[in-house]
């Protein structure tokens, strides 16, 4: 094996390595193409929809074991019907984060 | 090009394959990018995963992910990220309230490793781009959740972040904040109904026990000087971090826990600690 041979191979080496801890896209570029690829996906199933969320607000018990004394901050207070352990509704709907700000503002 | 130029040219791309091959295969708290699998089948397993603790009465548990091979982890980490979800109500774009668990994350940024910001998402986003359909689901005693609800919503999370990264944060001083760091800060913020932080630390040294990372030490070391969101300075010895494992034992030591299970694709729900 010439010199050259050699200095190629370990640079080809460390090359090869170096491109596999590459990062990949930023997550910006990639919220709007997750929308797009799981709306067309469910559509084509027909099952359940795909949304953006905008705002979540947390669900709190009414004088549910655990309260403090300090406010509930910006929680929904929601009646309990029995056991704070009792199952829960989640829609089907599928939400994602919504778009980033940078897009938003395009609007 | 005479032998004495070649040996350094061989040396100078040794010390470099070195350096890159140092990086630690458990990266951390990066926001899932790319995905790995079918939307469809993410999408299904996230929606499985909120269906799961809906079932349990889980108003807020804490949720961990396989974000790389698990055969890359360091033993004794079983999950690369880890953070809060929390029953809510959900308002779309199109005004419509719908409920579901929404997402307490510290991620690392994109464009800074060395950092982290706060960020709300939701199931489907959380396990977007994960290596294994494998989902880590501590659910907190009834009172813990409705403490930790009401922490996230007086903005505890916020009050306590400290945007300065490292994956192998030691959880027992302020230095730097990983996402499990976070979450177990933010747990402690609802137990001990305060933010301070230095107050927090000092309970977590008294009661909680992080996990020993074995990693190779040279491997550690040049991680720790070139890459970024690695560092080490904030330990006295081998590295020991919070995971989600750890939160969970810390968790049934003090009888503050439910259940901790792991569900992966197939639905199968697996007890997350020994008996």
């Amino acid at each position: 094996m010439n010199k050259l041979n050699l200095v190629t191979i370990t640079a080809l080496i460390v090359m090869s390595i170096n491109s596999a801890h590459a990062k990949g896209p930023s997550e910006n570029a990639s919220t709007a193409s997750k929308h797009s690829l799981l709306a067309g996906k469910h559509s084509l199933k027909a099952t359940g929809q795909v949304a953006s969320g905008v705002v979540a607000v947390p669900l709190m018990v009414v004088g549910s074991v655990g309260t403090l004394s300090m406010g509930a901050g910006s929680a929904l207070m929601e009646s309990a019907t029995g056991s704070t352990s009792e199952p829960l509704e989640i829609s089907d709907v599928v939400i994602t984060a919504d778009k980033s700000p940078a897009d938003a503002m395009k609007q | 090009m005479n032998t004495k130029q070649l040996i350094l040219v061989i040396f100078k791309l040794i010390t470099l394959l070195l350096i890159f091959s140092a990086e630690p295969t458990w990266a951390g708290s990066n926001r899932s990018s790319d995905i790995q699998h079918e939307p469809l089948v993410v999408s299904e397993f996230a929606k499985n995963v909120e269906k799961y603790a809906a079932s349990q009465g889980a108003r807020a548990f804490i949720i961990g992910r396989v974000g790389q091979p698990e055969k890359d982890l360091p033993k004794g980490i079983a999950f690369t990220h880890t953070a809060i979800a929390v029953y809510s109500s959900i308002k779309l774009e199109s005004g419509e309230l719908l409920k579901g668990y929404a997402i307490y994350n510290l991620y690392q940024n994109d464009n800074n490793l060395d950092r982290s910001s706060l960020v709300t998402d939701y199931p489907v986003d959380f396990f977007w781009g994960v290596s294994s359909l494998k989902a880590g689901i501590i659910i907190p005693t009834e009172s813990l959740q409705q403490r930790l609800i009401q922490a996230i919503a007086a903005g505890n999370g916020e009050a306590i972040h400290n945007p300065k990264y490292s994956v192998l944060a030691n959880p027992f001083n302020t230095k730097y904040q990983n996402c499990t760091e976070h979450t177990l800060d933010l747990i402690n913020s609802a137990i001990y109904e305060t933010t301070d932080i230095k107050q927090l630390k000092v309970n977590s040294k008294a009661y909680f026990n992080p996990q020993k990372v074995k990693m190779n030490g040279l491997k550690l070391a040049l991680g720790g000087l070139f890459m970024d969101g690695v560092h080490n300075s904030d330990h006295k010895g081998k590295p020991r971090t919070a995971t989600f494992t750890s939160i969970a034992k810390y968790l049934q030591q003090f009888e503050l826990m439910n259940k901790a299970v792991t569900l992966n694709a197939e639905g199968e729900v697996t007890p997350l600690l020994k008996s």
